[in-house]
């Protein structure tokens, strides 16, 4: 632990013996506490076990939902081309007198299309979508029962090379649909040979805290890239860059939010 | 001494409510503690223990001993917390206007406590409201409550990885904001 570490776990928990209430206050809540215990009527009650048919039915639903999961992913997938068609940027995009254009494989998604996608998507799962990865190649989705609110974000992520004066070429991209504070864990075979996990959160002020952990496996010239960043929303930033070989490798992040 | 999961099945057994009363007041400090390191609100986190307590003393049946009553009774206190929250989110503007009176009758520090300044404190509970709910838990429970890696995972209700993940990015986060006071 570095000294600043310390010294910041010091001072919170300077900050919370701070703000323990008076042994009168706790006195007060240890009674109510204690009432709650000796009230009459338990709250201990046997819960129902699933009967065969509820069983069933549970397991009859489990399997509807993955086969349309994988449907939907055949469906959808026919625009998960849409990455791989962009083309490159060529030399003569960039303007010598003023910020570069961003190239069309840098824009961030279009919000209402994701928007849609994310609607259709969520009445066709009742709800359950946690996530929705999109690559040049396959549309992955993840299910899940826990969903935390926050909004809804559509996520780029671009890794670009930029060789000598040559034009810089995208090399890997995965778009996200997912939600404020809800971190997207995607293992390698589904975002194109990466291992990604992804969180953002809204700050207050408008601007998306972003943390990032993209490690390509297969790829030993692309180190991991570990970055916490913030960004303006529907602007893509640099989040990482370095350098292998005369290479230079820039990781690109856009955040839009989805919901209005 | 007799453990706190032997009492609950005492309890279970007999309905006697006497060794779970002693069990629920030896967790109220601690508990009241931690719901308001979460809700960073006196009076929702008096509210807030005792809606934990309720739910506890209402699921008693649900608490099978795999775990120790400590883990779960604090696993049901983040919950309740973020519920809290939650309902503090929907209802803010209404909150807004009940917080006037709510500040005149904040419960006093313990004589023990340790004097931060004013302006210290303040800095520190906007750091830690600005935190993502998630990092903020991560913090409480391990930095605040000490519990072990395992054990806060479990109440947080997600991998160690990913709670150590959320720890080192919420110190970030608070070395930055608190960088003045840190030297």
């Amino acid at each position: 632990m570095t000294g600043n570490r310390r010294q910041l776990d010091d001072l919170l928990r300077r900050w919370a013996d701070s703000r323990v209430p008076d042994a009168q206050h706790l006195d007060a809540l240890r009674q109510k506490a204690a009432k709650l215990a000796s009230a009459p009527d338990c709250g201990v009650c046997q819960r129902q076990p699933l009967g065969p048919l509820r069983m069933a039915a549970w397991g009859f639903v489990t399997a509807a939902v993955a086969l349309l999961a994988v449907g939907f992913a055949w469906l959808v997938g026919r625009d998960g081309t849409q990455l791989a068609e962009l083309p490159a940027p060529s030399a003569g995009d960039v303007r010598p007198d003023g910020p570069a254009p961003a190239p069309a494989w840098l824009a961030p998604p279009r919000v209402d299309a994701q928007r849609e996608l994310l609607a259709e998507l969520q009445r066709v799962f009742e709800g359950r979508i946690a996530w929705v990865a999109e690559t040049a190649s396959q549309i992955r989705l993840g299910l899940n029962g826990n969903d935390a609110g926050g909004a809804a974000l559509a996520i780029r992520l671009v890794l670009v090379q930029r060789l000598g004066d040559a034009a810089p070429r995208p090399v890997w991209a995965v778009d996200l649909i997912s939600g404020e504070e809800r971190l997207v864990d995607l293992p390698a075979d589904v975002a194109e040979g990466a291992e990604v996990a992804v969180w953002t959160y809204a700050l207050p002020d408008g601007l998306l805290a972003v943390d990032g952990d993209i490690r390509w496996p297969q790829r030993p010239e692309l180190p991991r890239a570990r970055y916490t960043d913030l960004l303006r929303p529907g602007v893509p930033q640099v989040v990482f860059q370095w350098r292998s070989d005369g290479v230079e490798y820039e990781v690109y992040q856009s955040v839009s939010v989805l919901d209005s | 001494m007799i453990s706190d999961e032997e009492s609950i099945a005492e309890y279970v057994r007999t309905r006697d409510g006497g060794r779970l009363g002693e069990v629920f007041q030896r967790h109220v400090p601690r508990v009241r503690a931690m719901v308001f390191q979460l809700v960073l609100d006196d009076h929702l986190a008096d509210d807030v223990t005792q809606e934990v307590f309720l739910r506890a003393w209402r699921h008693l049946d649900r608490f099978g001993g795999r775990s120790k009553f400590s883990t779960w009774l604090y696993r049901i206190a983040v919950n309740a917390a973020r519920d809290a929250l939650a309902d503090r989110r929907r209802d803010s503007g209404r909150m807004q206007t009940l917080g006037d009176d709510a500040e005149t009758s904040s419960p006093a520090a313990g004589p023990e406590c340790v004097v931060l300044s004013a302006e210290l404190q303040g800095k520190i509970e906007a750091a830690l409201e600005e935190l993502p709910a998630a990092w903020r838990e991560a913090i409480v429970l391990t930095v605040l409550q000490e519990l072990d890696g395992k054990t806060a995972a479990e109440i947080a209700g997600c991998s160690r990885a990913t709670l150590y993940w959320r720890v080192h990015r919420a110190r970030g986060f608070l070395e930055r904001r608190l960088e003045d006071y840190l030297q």
